[in-house]
């Protein structure tokens, strides 16, 4: 089951590309030996803020995260999520997006977080993880 | 054509006219928060919070209990907030009322001058009237 994420334009965007799984040993002469594990990396990192934007956007994050029990369900990005990024990096991060097995969600034990700054206006960030997963 | 002058002005401190206020005047501010998205090549804004702060010459006059009342505010330690009421026209009681505390008192004394103290103050909480 996938839960779908707001469609909402964020202010800031910090992504993290996934990983390559491996393990490094180094020999007591000082030689490092690394195993790439599997053929698929993973747990990408995508930190979204949305700056003074009204109460409800945030009501929309927080029930988007009820819905999908933290966790728990992926999450259906929007491709306004992605928006101004442009060219090759606008291509990479649509392959992380779609790459087979890769699925979104709200990343563990850090749910989106707002702070109230105005009557009315608050801060939104939101913490999400790319995991290879059987959803 | 309704204009006002100075003479339809009126300073009133706690509810007490101020007997001889030269001048003063109110500025009323709100802040544009950013709102601004990805992908945008133009910044949007939204309302956030109003604030004011305002400012009066008094001719310094010891014999007037309001008067002297508001110069010494800034001495006070009650951190308490006063009434200021700015009276645009007193003959149609059009008013900016509010609760301020004072900020700053500065009294320049000249030989041949009347001696006059410059008040300002900062609004706090909302200000009751319209222009």
């Amino acid at each position: 089951m996938s839960v779908p994420f707001p469609n909402i334009q964020p202010s800031s965007r910090r992504f993290v590309p996934p990983r390559w799984a491996n393990t490094s040993s180094r020999s007591q002469s000082g030689v490092t030996t690394k195993r790439l594990w599997g053929n698929k990396p993973s747990e990408a990192q995508l930190s979204l803020g949305f700056n003074n934007v009204r109460d409800s956007v945030a009501d929309q994050i927080l029930s988007s995260y009820d819905a999908a029990r933290g966790s728990i369900a992926s999450l259906t990005l929007p491709s306004l999520v992605f928006e101004g990024i442009t060219g090759s990096l606008n291509a990479r991060l649509q392959s992380a997006l779609t790459q087979s097995g890769l699925l979104w969600f709200f990343k563990d034990d850090d749910p989106p977080e707002v702070e109230s700054v105005a009557p009315g206006i608050c801060n939104v960030r939101v913490n999400l993880v790319a995991e290879l997963r059987m959803d | 054509m309704a204009l006002v002058t100075g003479s339809n002005g009126e300073l009133r401190y706690n509810g007490t006219r101020i007997a001889k206020c030269r001048e003063f005047s109110i500025d009323i501010s709100r802040d544009a928060l950013d709102s601004s998205v990805l992908g945008a090549y133009d910044r949007t804004f939204i309302e956030g919070m109003r604030g004011a702060t305002g400012s009066a010459t008094i001719l310094y006059d010891e014999d007037d209990p309001a008067t002297v009342a508001l110069i010494n505010n800034i001495f006070s330690n009650s951190r308490e907030d006063q009434a200021f009421a700015l009276y645009l026209n007193t003959t149609s009681n059009k008013a900016l009322s509010f609760n301020a505390l004072t900020t700053q008192v500065s009294t320049p004394v000249r030989v041949g001058d009347v001696t006059a103290c410059s008040v300002s103050f900062q609004v706090s909480g909302p200000i009751d009237g319209t222009f």
